[in-house]
């Protein structure tokens, strides 16, 4: 088994568990280990100010001292209702189907978004998720309740990679139901015309909201080692084409770092995160850089 | 023009298509990979595969190429011009070079030796050859010998082999040498085949036949063939071509006549002197004179006492051609000739039977005589029996074991004399089966019918046939007064009729078996068949008959050069070393084996003339005179290159005299250029390219 909890950030030790909450629990808790910090820390529970109560409120928040003096409703407020709005938008496209290794750029950026999940909501954040190709297939609203997990961790498990990708589209209709500014953390392939890609990015940009890009991809798209005679056939086109790898590679692999840079470049001139990882890559390194994103908000 | 020396190997440019079956193998089965990032991919093919495609398929051409020059240079093109001229003649030669070593090319002229001349010669074939030829030698008489059989590219050790090659005392026979080196030519891959045939011309040399024709012709289609002539001018020659012996196995005392052969040979001409010797002593000489063509007799007559083998030789002086001026013979004195008498009916009283009248004419009295007659069963009628007698006797033999038979079979074959009588008992069917296809008889038997009251008597006129030519001398009244009571009719073809009776019909019919003489006589010596035996014919009938069939041995000890001697020998002599003696007095060990009870000796081949002997210690057991085929060898008569054409239609050579250049002669005739050496190069040139560009692709 695992050498202790930080073993459950390896993706190959997370594709033998089939529980995706007790996977994400158990990466983010291997991560915090990591971390040599409690999980728990980062609670805000420092009072803010009153405001009168309104219905719906809960009875508990409400300050009985006040109401002893002034005989109204009064509400404390914490800092923890300050706390981040954050979406979780995960490309669910045919090309996330993708897996050399034991788990699918899917998998992979499931379970990312999983843990990410697990982790807002012990920092009292609020979560949100959508999962779309080319369009939004599931959007679950942002809560900061633990039992609101679950509805993510079911949505995340039902996503299936089938269709293409059309980010653009997809991503015009989120960012008219982001209302509140956020945290919108992307987590897929990017792979489109990166040119598009970045203007959906920006339109997040525009209406505020601080991005987090997780470029997911897989070790075989990254090195591509491939050495025989192989037909490849797209999985979002169907498309068949005959490649003799080892008289490509070269030229791939230098497409794939002109379009790695333009969306690194792109990104940076936005001011978004552009985090690169591939499939086989520990979950930590994107854990940790969402922690950085979340203190800098 | 381009030819091939090996063009089946051709069929291994098929080769050639299996980097292209690999090629499509490699793409029929290229993994199917599901792939997401394909606009990368899209651009990545439109940017470097095809500059990788064309230099896949440059190497997929290189490896085809290899092949195809593989097969090429295995085929071994050969590039010819048809003038002669234009290309560097560097094309390999195999050469089969056949040295005449018959007995004539001993002859000597005044340049000397033409089988010295002939053996400059081969070496002057040798020198036409260049580094990377092969030669081959044939050593050639009657039988070809392969001196150097594999084609050997030491052309030194060819030299010293033909340097140390040693003239032979056999005839020629030029064609089987020939048939030889064209097996071999067939076998040779190399482009120029050549074969130098060097002789002396004799005429003898090249017999006229069919086959041998279309030998020759085949051999010049398969193979340049160039004769060297080192005869010179053969005026003629004297020769004794034969000796014969009146009675080789003489018994001591009597006379024994021995007649040389006498020939000229050419237009020689002149008295000679033929001198005879016996045992090494002179003995006498006789005065010839020899005509061009003429061939004279030489009698002299000797008489030896000592029992055991004797041996001479008649000589003439030496002249051009030495080896057939001296012919020998070997005699084996006897002290009496054993004759088996095999009696198939004795009866109660001896003489009843036609056996013991047999006995009695040829030991009268039981004194001793130049015969030794001995009573054998039939049924004892074994090899050690018969070992050491000169004739048997069948006096009404029913029939005998196969065993027995196939014994007296192989004891005529070898020499022996038979003489078959009739008697009660005979089982005709089996003679006229059985024996008859065993050569025992020499003619069909059947019985006559009865004459009532009518003898039947034998017919004066004698054949003139040495058998029965002493009778000849007797009068006409002593021959026919013997009546015949019973008698058989013999029938069949094959046999020689040497007697009749005097209504025609056969009484005495000689047949041959192998060395050996069968004698038949119509009737017995029994009462019952005739008053033969009470008639003053019947001793002189019987010694006659009797000698004749003991001198059927005569040929057994002459041999020709080349021959196998063979004899019997007493089973006595078991486990005793006996050797054969060559006439140049090396001992070789006889080979020594059993049959049927007695000693068979041989030995292999005696290939020099003279007298050999086999020796068990100090005692020869037999012996043997060997000589050359002069009859065949001795004319030195020569062939024109006309009339060789004229005989072998069809037979292609070029005939050069020892002292013409024959390298200038020979090289003309040569072209070709092989393109083995270059292909090579290219080849190599090839499987470098293709190990770079391998490497080229895999570093891709």
């Amino acid at each position: 088994m695992s050498d202790g909890p930080t073993a459950y950030l390896d993706p190959a030790v997370l594709a033998r568990i089939s529980h995706l909450e007790l996977k994400a629990r158990l990466v983010v808790e291997g991560f915090m280990t990591g971390l040599h910090r409690s999980p728990h820390r980062g609670h805000s529970v420092e009072f803010a100010q009153h405001r009168e109560y309104s219905p719906g409120d809960e009875i508990r928040h409400v300050d009985w001292k006040v109401f002893g003096r002034t005989d109204r409703f009064f509400i404390k407020q914490f800092e923890e209702e300050t706390n981040l709005k954050c979406y979780l938008l995960l490309d669910a496209s045919a090309s996330m189907g993708y897996k050399s290794g034991p788990m699918s750029k899917l998998e992979y950026g499931a379970h990312l978004a999983a843990a990410m999940a697990f982790l807002m909501l012990r920092q009292q954040d609020s979560v949100g998720l959508a999962v779309f190709d080319r369009e939004v297939r599931t959007f679950i609203p942002a809560r900061g309740t633990p039992v609101h997990l679950k509805p993510l961790i079911q949505a995340l498990e039902a996503a299936q990679p089938a269709l293409p990708t059309d980010m653009g589209r997809a991503f015009h209709d989120l960012a008219e139901r982001l209302h509140r500014r956020g945290l919108v953390v992307v987590i897929s392939d990017l792979l489109e015309d990166p040119k598009r890609v970045l203007a959906t990015f920006a339109h997040f940009r525009h209406r505020k909201h601080e991005v987090i890009v997780f470029h997911v991809l897989d070790r075989h798209e990254v090195e591509f080692p491939f050495q025989d005679q192989a037909v490849m056939h797209g999985l979002e086109d169907g498309r068949r084409i005959l490649v003799e790898p080892r008289s490509i590679r070269r030229a791939y692999l230098d497409e794939l770092a002109r379009f790695t840079a333009e969306l690194r470049r792109g990104c940076r001139e936005a001011r978004i995160d552009y985090v690169p990882l591939v499939t086989d890559q520990p979950l930590d390194v994107a854990l940790g850089q969402y922690l950085a994103r979340r203190a800098r908000t | 023009m381009l030819s091939f020396l090996h063009p089946y190997m051709m069929w291994a440019a098929g080769l050639a298509s299996i980097p292209i079956i690999l090629h499509l193998y490699h793409r029929r089965r290229a993994r199917a990979i599901p792939w997401a990032a394909m606009e990368f991919l899209l651009a990545s093919v439109r940017r470097s595969a095809r500059w990788f495609r064309v230099r896949q398929l440059l190497l997929l051409a290189i490896r085809v190429l290899i092949l195809l020059l593989a097969a090429f240079a295995a085929a071994r093109p050969l590039l010819r011009s048809a003038s002669g001229a234009g290309f560097r003649r560097n094309a390999a030669t195999y050469a089969v070079i056949i040295l005449d070593n018959s007995y004539s090319m001993g002859w000597r002229d005044a340049q000397g030796v033409a089988f010295d001349r002939a053996r400059q010669a081969a070496v002057k074939c040798l020198s036409v050859l260049q580094p990377g030829d092969s030669a081959s030698l044939i050593l050639a008489s009657d039988v070809p010998r392969p001196a150097i059989r594999e084609p050997s590219y030491d052309l030194g050790a060819v030299r010293r082999t033909i340097a140390a090659a040693a003239l032979s005392q056999r005839a020629t026979d030029l064609s089987r040498a020939i048939a030889l080196a064209a097996t071999w030519v067939s076998r040779s891959s190399a482009p120029n085949k050549e074969v130098y045939i060097v002789t002396d011309m004799q005429a003898s040399a090249w017999p006229k036949r069919r086959a041998a024709a279309g030998e020759l012709a085949s051999l010049s289609r398969a193979a340049r063939v160039q004769i060297v002539d080192v005869g010179g001018r053969r005026p003629g020659q004297a020769a004794i071509t034969a000796v014969a012996l009146s009675d080789p196995a003489p018994v001591p005392g009597s006379p024994v006549r021995i007649t040389a052969t006498l020939r000229s040979y050419g237009n020689y001409r002149g008295p000679q002197t033929a001198r005879l010797f016996v045992d090494g002593r002179p003995v006498a000489s006789a005065a010839v004179d020899l005509r061009p063509g003429a061939q004279v007799l030489a009698s002299f007559t000797v008489r030896l006492d000592g029992v055991g083998y004797h041996s001479g030789y008649v000589e003439l002086p030496a002249d051009a051609l030495a080896v057939d001026n001296r012919r020998f013979f070997a005699l084996a004195v006897q002290p009496s000739r054993r004759v088996l008498i095999v009696d198939g009916s004795p009866a109660a009283d001896p003489f009843a039977s036609g056996g013991a009248y047999v006995r009695v004419a040829l030991s009268p009295g039981g004194q001793a005589s130049d015969f030794a007659p001995a009573a054998v069963a039939p049924s004892n009628l074994f090899a050690n029996e018969l070992a050491g007698a000169s004739a048997v006797v069948l006096s009404g033999v029913g029939r005998l074991d196969p065993a027995c038979a196939a014994a007296l079979a192989q004891f005529v074959r070898a020499g022996g004399g038979l003489l078959v009588l009739p008697g009660d008992n005979m089982d005709l069917s089996y003679y006229n089966g059985y024996a008859r296809r065993m050569g025992l008889v020499p003619a069909s038997m059947t019985r006559a019918p009865a004459h009532a009251g009518e003898d039947v008597h034998l017919d004066p006129s004698i054949a003139a046939e040495p058998a029965v030519e002493p009778l000849t001398e007797l009068k006409p009244a002593t021959i026919t007064a013997p009546r015949v009571f019973r008698r058989l009719a013999l029938g069949g073809s094959g046999a020689t009729v040497l007697l009749r009776f005097a209504d025609g019909r056969p009484a005495l019919v000689e047949g041959r078996l192998g060395r050996g003489r069968v004698l038949l006589l119509a009737t017995s010596f029994a009462p019952a068949w005739s008053d033969l035996q009470v008639r003053p014919l019947f001793v002189p009938l019987l010694h006659t008959l009797m000698g004749h069939l003991c001198r059927g041995q005569a040929g057994q000890l002459s041999r020709e050069v080349g021959e196998g001697l063979a004899c019997r020998a007493p089973a006595g002599l078991a486990g005793q070393p006996i050797a054969v003696v060559a006439p140049n007095g090396r001992r070789f060990p006889a080979s020594v084996s059993t049959e049927d009870g007695a000693l068979l000796l041989s030995h292999p081949n005696a290939e020099a003339s003279g007298v050999y002997r086999f020796v068990a210690g100090s005692r020869t057991v037999a012996a043997f005179a060997v000589n050359p085929p002069a009859e065949r060898e001795g004319d030195p008569a020569r062939i024109s290159a006309r009339r060789l054409r004229a005989i072998y239609p069809g037979f292609q050579f070029a005939l050069a005299a020892a002292g013409d250049d024959l390298r200038q002669r020979v090289m003309l005739g040569r072209t070709g250029m092989e393109l083995g050496g270059a292909l090579l190069w290219i080849l190599l040139l090839l499987m470098l390219l293709e190990l770079v560009a391998a490497r080229v692709a895999e570093g891709e």
